[in-house]
């Protein structure tokens, strides 16, 4: 690229142009902790389904979303490498980190309130809403990241996610067979397609 | 009435420069030249004109033993930006 004075036209095309690469430019390994969280909450929501079939005093079963405190520990060591390796830092990428931030966190209040509620009410049944509840939020949160990446499998998992929300409902005893498939089809899959498209990108 | 076009900006690669920065939080030396396609030198001295007009920082730090440089637009940067392109609206729409 050069110094030289230009048309005014050709400014036009110049500022176009950087503003899209802006926009679409993604760094390397952008899905890389929503990979590693969809197979993560996958294996948990399968070993969990696995062991309520297998045990007949299955109650102790839903200490293994303890392993996901392993995830926390990814995303926290990812976030910290990423902020020194990106060469670029974009609105797009914080918003979207927000977004998931969020997400998280709702992921971890959401039982505590559960369990709370259930202590104070005796209301033990509200625990079927549960998984529902956090694939609509997921699936929220994979639209609002699919808009502002024009990204379209993000688009495509939120809609798997919206029909497994209402699946759950309809099979509440197979809700952890569906939460795993929903990971695979939902952060797994797309988080492989937006690491691709972002390697060509780098 | 045609406004008068900021010399500064009208530039090929300094507008490039400053149009990659207003949709980016910040970016490093390479990313700029990759994206851009100018050499080292050519880069260098634009961001210094840019620096100097106020309308970019730029940090220098070390990523482990690397050099690493990092610009950011500053507001007066946005607002020159914003006047650039309502005088460019000017020559493109004459009323």
């Amino acid at each position: 690229m050069e110094t030289n004075k230009f048309s005014e036209q050709e400014s036009l095309v110049v500022i176009q142009q950087m503003i899209n690469t802006a926009r679409n430019s993604l760094h390397k390994g952008v899905a890389d902790i929503l990979i590693f969280w969809g197979y993560l909450i996958a294996a948990t929501s399968l070993i969990i389904y696995l062991l309520q079939h297998a045990l007949v005093n299955s109650g102790y079963v839903q200490y293994a979303w303890l392993i996901t405190i392993l995830g926390w520990v990814y995303t926290i060591i990812k976030v910290r490498k990423l902020r020194h390796s990106t060469k670029f830092k974009s609105y797009t990428n914080l918003i979207y980190g927000k977004i998931w931030l969020a997400f998280g966190i709702a992921c971890v209040l959401l039982p505590l309130f559960y369990s709370l509620a259930v202590y104070r009410f005796g209301v033990s049944a509200i625990w079927i809403t549960l998984t529902p509840t956090i694939l609509l939020m997921q699936g929220v949160c994979l639209f609002a990241s699919g808009s502002i990446y024009h990204f379209k499998p993000f688009m495509y998992a939120a809609l798997a996610c919206g029909l497994l929300f209402g699946v759950c409902f309809i099979f509440p005893w197979q809700q952890f067979l569906f939460l795993g498939l929903g990971q695979v089809l939902s952060l797994v899959i797309p988080g492989h397609l937006l690491n691709k498209k972002a390697e060509k990108d780098v | 009435m045609f406004k008068p076009l900021d010399p500064l900006l009208h530039s090929e690669l300094r507008l490039a420069i400053i149009s990659l920065l207003i949709g980016l939080q910040e970016a490093d030396f390479v990313f700029l030249k990759e994206k851009t396609k100018a050499t080292s030198g050519n880069l260098s001295v634009q961001l210094d004109k840019l620096r100097d007009a106020a309308y970019i920082e730029i940090n220098k730090s070390f990523k482990g033993k690397i050099p690493r440089t990092t610009c950011k637009i500053t507001p007066q940067g946005i607002a020159a930006f914003q006047s650039y392109i309502d005088a460019l609206q000017s020559y493109l729409n004459p009323q």
